[in-house]
């Protein structure tokens, strides 16, 4: 008897102070949104001007302002005023001039003006890193000059088509803030220029505040009440955005509602059973995204370009294209077939045994005689699947291939050197900037080599001789046409099998609105643009 | 011997062991080819940056040289600098250890409640129907593989019932003492997160305990046998004293003590079987830490984490062996 | 010795299983109803089929039969676990008899490495070992022998020094047999029932280790069918497809089982007292 009242009582305290310790009960608060997004990667570069890769991009979108954005409420990646109100530019395409947006306040409550445009261009410029390549052939640093407080002028060396639209990208920092928090390092007067500092707090502009970053799960970003566009009702104000690589619980997660938002990255399997579920909204959109196996060019024996032909003729695209991506288009050469300037006449593989073998043949191997090594990304099963297909048609021509999954950091590392870089990997590139030059200069000129976008070490004089040009032309016609004749070139080189121009699908929580897809990497997951709707 | 004569040469006998095991990991893992370097710099970094890391770091210095500069910053406390994450590996391992410390212990927790018990049982009603139930149950939690099991409890709590949370810790208590959120939750007189954290930490707990589950079970049920037989335990009976005195009194805290050696050693598996849990579960742990540190290739993150491991499950052993060396007098002389 | 064995219901289960996988093992190639699905081979058309008549345990998300590729892992496992104990016990069985027998110095460092050894669970250290090397099931074997000889070494020589004592070893010194002699002749094969009853329990952890290693990616890689490898592949398709997941498991379990149970029943009939406690688990 006694043990039953003791135990009454106890439960009873418990109760009373469970209810005591919620403060829901006892406070009212202002109505948070808070917002749980899953990715598969980790951010890998938390400077916005390092940023290339889709969770990298993530954090530079929402923490910072671009100079120019996208066109994301007309649906298109072409450039419309963001901190830059109006440009002109002369007609010789060589000096640009931007007005600044007055009142544009940084996290730190600064005010950004024209100094921290001209500072960020040319930190970027000097720090070497994320899109700066696409710069540097016609800026040099100390190119931008500060006008007025709110005007900056930008003189390029020479003409440069894609010069507008990779402003896209191109990510306005706080100077001040950044100059009063540098740590020892390799840039002389501007030591680290801040990396120490990025690592706790960031030094944008965005529409969200870095409250606390782990590395290896989670970001927390929380609202920035004054950002220059202004907030409504409904939109986020806290943002959990976490890394989790096992597909199944990603999954797991967004049908729970534990989560409001799940990556690109998951199986096509897992995206039908996903638009089977109540509550689940799953969107698809054709995409300027390219899959394809880069084929190491630098690494013997891919060094032999018949050997690569006959490996293209070898894989079967179809079964790939239906099969494993259940949907999307097949690749048709390096630039996806929606970029203005796709060339209709660049050289496509299909699958062809007998012509595979034959240039195998004139390659001078014999079955048996070669193993590669493909590499995929471990947190992808798509590109595993991938694998074991190229691994059984490769093998009907006798070439022995072995398969291996790396996390994304690791194949990111690799691809820093030649020597290090495997003979096949599996990547997915989007077009980072609006402009055809992305899914060429970007991947097949040796300046780009060291990323992840060039692990096919690709080097051909006449290529680079045509993109050069192409970049300076001023007529677009020309422009075009330059391109045009490199991918052909390049196509006939088989610096990689261009498997799929795969569509792009996303799975979101149905309350979650204002989701659009315009193909830019990265853009289409700046939380401003949501609002929730319960 | 005297107890502290003894306790003092435990400790002694523990230096050596914890030298020779830095300097094997520290061998096994400067043989790690790939250049974490690069990988720490960033796709765009020069072959300048390279080297003048590789100088900052200290990788450029002779192995033996590398190692003493590495052993006298453990002894500070600094385990170095991670590529990976970077940040100090110190403060990486105070953010990541505490999970696992507090994953093991409750799992070691829920072996001991819910295995001591049911040896109990098992022993008094030894060859009856539920002695052999728990012979059969002992032999099936040994055989498990955990990670399978925690993939099954994940898709029938988790998924099916939505009884228990997927993955992870949860949030915080809003006290972080000790960084054991039970143990937090509980100091800041907060039930509710308690009951949060709790959710979290019970299925990886419970995937993790099975193994030490069963062999609890099985020893206490040897050992209360082989007690039970005793003189002592017989001529306790036979004067009339009731059987669940006997049973609780005397017999278990001998049984207790044949369990307490294993405990320790078992300390140290359910150590080693935390890396297959806490990737099922994405408990941010050591071990979770571990794998992501060996995946990336990061020298001091693998050290680190083996160093810890050894050396928990050395001190493990060492309050094991201690307890039992109270409880015993006789093993002092060994 | 048999009829004690036979007498045990469980340790004749035991048997039965362990004889099956070998068995499987070795027929596997005629006994698979798809023996090329277990290498590489690709049918995207089943894939992520549910058991059925014609694919008893369902297809994986590669269109392989599952029932075929774990007989094939039953194989890779076995072998697994041979190749690993047999290092093993080379390594550490002669490491502990010297270290008992001659003790001295040399047996005090030998025993003092083995310490160190042990100072760490054996998957911590076959982990390090295997990020040092490139993951392929060679170099997971590698990995784990290198954490399990200590054991070995551990259990001989505690069961060399009580039989140094004894009166046989006595007499055979005192007709002038040499030491090498009385080590390997007289000694060990005395200590060989503890030796073969923890072969045969370790067979099972040492197979979970394997599993455990390739489920992390750092062991044996596409298109083998190691059975944690098939389970890390299956996870990804949870919980709508069950099936690619849970019958490796399964699996697993069972090859533990079997080998525990077995162990269990040698261990009774050597009327060994080997340490309760078991490597892994």
């Amino acid at each position: 008897m006694n043990r039953w009242r003791y135990l009454v009582l106890v439960v009873t305290a418990a109760v009373a102070l469970t209810v005591s310790a919620n403060p829901a009960l006892v406070l009212s608060q202002p109505r948070e949104v808070i917002f749980t997004n899953i990715e598969t990667q980790i951010i890998t570069a938390i400077d916005p001007q390092a940023a290339v890769d889709e969770s990298s991009l993530h954090s530079a979108i929402n923490l910072y302002d671009p100079l120019i954005y996208p066109n994301v409420e007309q649906g298109t990646m072409n450039p419309r005023p963001h901190i830059a109100e109006s440009w002109q530019v002369t007609p010789d395409g060589k000096t640009y001039t931007f007005k600044i947006r007055r009142g544009v306040k940084f996290h730190s409550g600064r005010e950004l003006t024209a100094e921290d445009v001209a500072w960020s261009m040319d930190r970027m410029l000097r720090t070497k890193r994320g899109f700066f390549w696409v710069f540097e052939p016609v800026l040099d640093a100390g190119g931008t000059q500060v006008v007025d407080k709110y005007t900056v002028r930008m003189r390029l060396k020479g003409a440069y088509a894609p010069f507008l639209g990779a402003l896209e990208v191109f990510f306005i920092m706080d100077k001040d803030l950044i100059m009063a928090n540098l740590r020892p390092g390799p840039f002389g007067e501007f030591a680290d220029y801040g990396a120490a500092m990025l690592e706790r707090q960031d030094a944008g502009s965005g529409p969200f505040r870095m409250e606390r970053w782990d590395r290896a799960t989670e970001m927390v970003m929380v609202r920035f009440p004054d950002y220059w566009r202004g907030w409504k009702d409904g939109q986020i104000t806290r943002v959990h955005y976490k890394t989790v690589t096992e597909e199944a619980t990603v999954k797991t997660l967004l049908i729970s509602g534990q989560a409001d938002m799940i990556p690109q990255w998951l199986s096509a399997q897992s995206f039908q059973e996903l638009k089977q579920t109540p509550g689940i909204v799953v969107k698809e959109d054709p995409t300027v995204q390219l899959f394809h196996l880069q084929l190491n060019t630098k690494k013997a024996p891919l060094t032999n370009v018949k050997l690569r032909q006959a490996i293209s003729y070898a894989f079967d695209y179809d079964k790939a294209l239906q099969q494993i991506f259940l949907g999307g288009a097949k690749a048709r050469g390096p630039v996806p077939v929606r970029v203005p300037g796709w060339a209709s006449n660049v050289p496509i593989y299909s699958r062809n045994l007998n012509k595979a073998k034959e240039l195998l043949a004139e390659a001078g191997y014999k079955p048996g005689d070669i193993t590669l090594e493909y590499v995929w990304v471990s947190a992808l099963p798509l590109e595993r699947l991938i694998g074991l297909l190229l691994q059984s048609n490769l093998q009907e021509i006798g070439i022995k291939v072995d398969i291996v999954g790396e996390p994304w950091a690791n194949v990111v590392a690799r691809a820093t050197k030649a020597e290090t870089t495997p003979h096949i990997t599996a990547i997915f590139d989007t077009l980072k900037y609006p402009h055809i030059d992305s899914h060429t200069y970007g991947m097949y000129h040796p300046s780009c080599w060291g990323t992840f976008r060039c692990m096919s070490y690709y080097e051909n004089p006449e290529v680079s001789r045509l993109l050069e040009a192409a970049r300076r032309a001023i007529d677009p016609k020309e422009q075009m046409q330059r391109y045009q004749e490199a991918q052909v070139l390049i196509a006939r080189d088989a610096p990689s099998i261009y498997v799929a121009n795969p569509l792009h699908r996303i799975a979101f929580r149905n309350y979650v609105k204002g989701y659009r897809y315009v193909g830019l990497l990265g853009f289409d997951n700046n939380f401003y643009d949501f609002t929730i709707v319960r | 011997m005297n107890f502290r004569i003894y306790l003092v040469r435990r400790i002694l006998h523990l230096i050596p062991v914890l030298l020779g095991l830095s300097v094997l990991i520290f061998v096994v893992s400067r043989v790690i080819p790939g250049d974490p370097l690069r990988l720490a710099l960033g796709t765009e970094a020069t072959e300048e940056q390279v080297q003048q890391l590789r100088q900052q770091t200290g990788l450029d210095r002779p192995l033996v040289v590398q190692y003493i500069t590495y052993m006298a910053g453990v002894l500070r406390g600094d385990f170095g600098y991670s590529l990976r994450t970077h940040r100090n590996v110190t403060k990486d391992l105070l953010d990541f250890f505490p999970a696992t410390l507090e994953l093991t212990t409750v799992a070691m927790g829920i072996a001991v409640v819910i295995g001591m018990p049911l040896g109990i049982l098992a022993a008094v009603r030894k060859d009856e129907a539920a002695d052999h139930l728990s012979r059969v149950l002992a032999l099936i939690g040994v055989a498990l593989p955990r990670f399978w099991l925690a993939i099954l409890l994940q898709l029938a709590f988790a998924y099916h019932l939505r009884l228990l949370p997927t993955i992870g810790r949860g949030p915080a208590p809003p006290t972080e003492i000790t960084g054991l959120y039970l143990v937090d939750s509980l100091l800041a007189v907060d039930l509710q997160a308690f009951w949060v954290s709790f959710k979290h930490v019970a299925m990886p707990a419970f995937a993790l305990s099975v193994g030490t589950l069963a062999q609890v079970m099985r020893l206490i049920r040897a050992g209360m046998i082989e007690e039970m037989r005793r003189d002592y335990a017989l001529s306790a009976r036979s004067y009339g004293l009731p059987a669940n005195l006997i049973i609780y009194k005397y017999l278990l805290k001998n049984a207790f003590t044949a369990t307490l050696t294993i405990l320790g050693l078992s300390y140290g598996f359910l150590l080693g079987n935390a890396f297959l849990v806490e990737t099922v579960f994405a408990w941010p742990g050591l071990a979770f830490y571990g794998v992501d540190a060996l995946r990336f290739k990061d020298f001091n993150g693998v050290i680190a984490v083996t160093l810890v491991i050894g050396m928990t499950y050395a001190v493990v052993n060492l309050i094991t062996d201690i307890l039992y060396g109270y409880f015993d007098p006789r093993i002092r002389y060994e | 010795m048999w009829f004690r064995f036979r007498q045990s219901t469980l340790s004749l289960v035991g048997l039965a299983i362990v004889a099956t996988l070998v068995l499987a093992a070795i027929f596997a190639p005629v006994v698979a109803p798809f023996p090329q699905h277990a290498g590489v081979f690709v049918d995207f058309d089943r894939g992520l089929q549910p058991p059925s008549p014609r694919n008893w345990l369902g297809t994986d998300d590669a269109g392989r039969d599952i029932l075929s590729r774990i007989l094939f892992g039953a194989r890779i496992s076995l072998t697994l676990g041979a190749v690993v104990l047999i290092i093993a016990v080379g390594l550490g069985v002669p490491l502990g008899l010297i270290a008992a027998y001659w003790g001295g110095r040399l047996g005090d460092v030998i025993m003092r490495i083995t310490d160190v050894f042990l100072a760490v669970p054996p998957i911590a250290l076959a982990l390090a070992v295997t990020a040092a090397l490139r993951p392929t099931l060679t170099n997971a074997m590698i990995a784990i022998a290198f954490a399990w000889w200590p054991w070995y070494t551990r259990l001989v020589y505690g069961q060399v020094l009580s039989l140094k004592e004894q009166q046989f070893v006595e007499a055979s010194r005192g007709l002038g047999a040499s030491r090498w002699r009385i080590a390997f002749r007289e000694i060990l094969p005395n200590a060989w029932s503890p030796i073969i009853v923890k072969v045969t329990l370790d067979m099972g952890f040492v197979i979970l280790t394997g599993a455990g290693l390739s489920f992390l990616g750092l062991g044996a890689q596409p298109p083998t069918p190691e059975w944690g490898t098939m389970i890390a592949e299956g996870r990804t398709y949870l919980p709508g497809v069950w099936w690619a997941a849970t019958f490796p498991g399964l699996a697993i379990f069972v090859a533990v089982l079997g080998f525990n149970l077995l162990g269990d029943g040698l261990r009774d009939v050597f009327d060994v007292e080997i340490e309760q406690w078991r490597a892994g688990s």
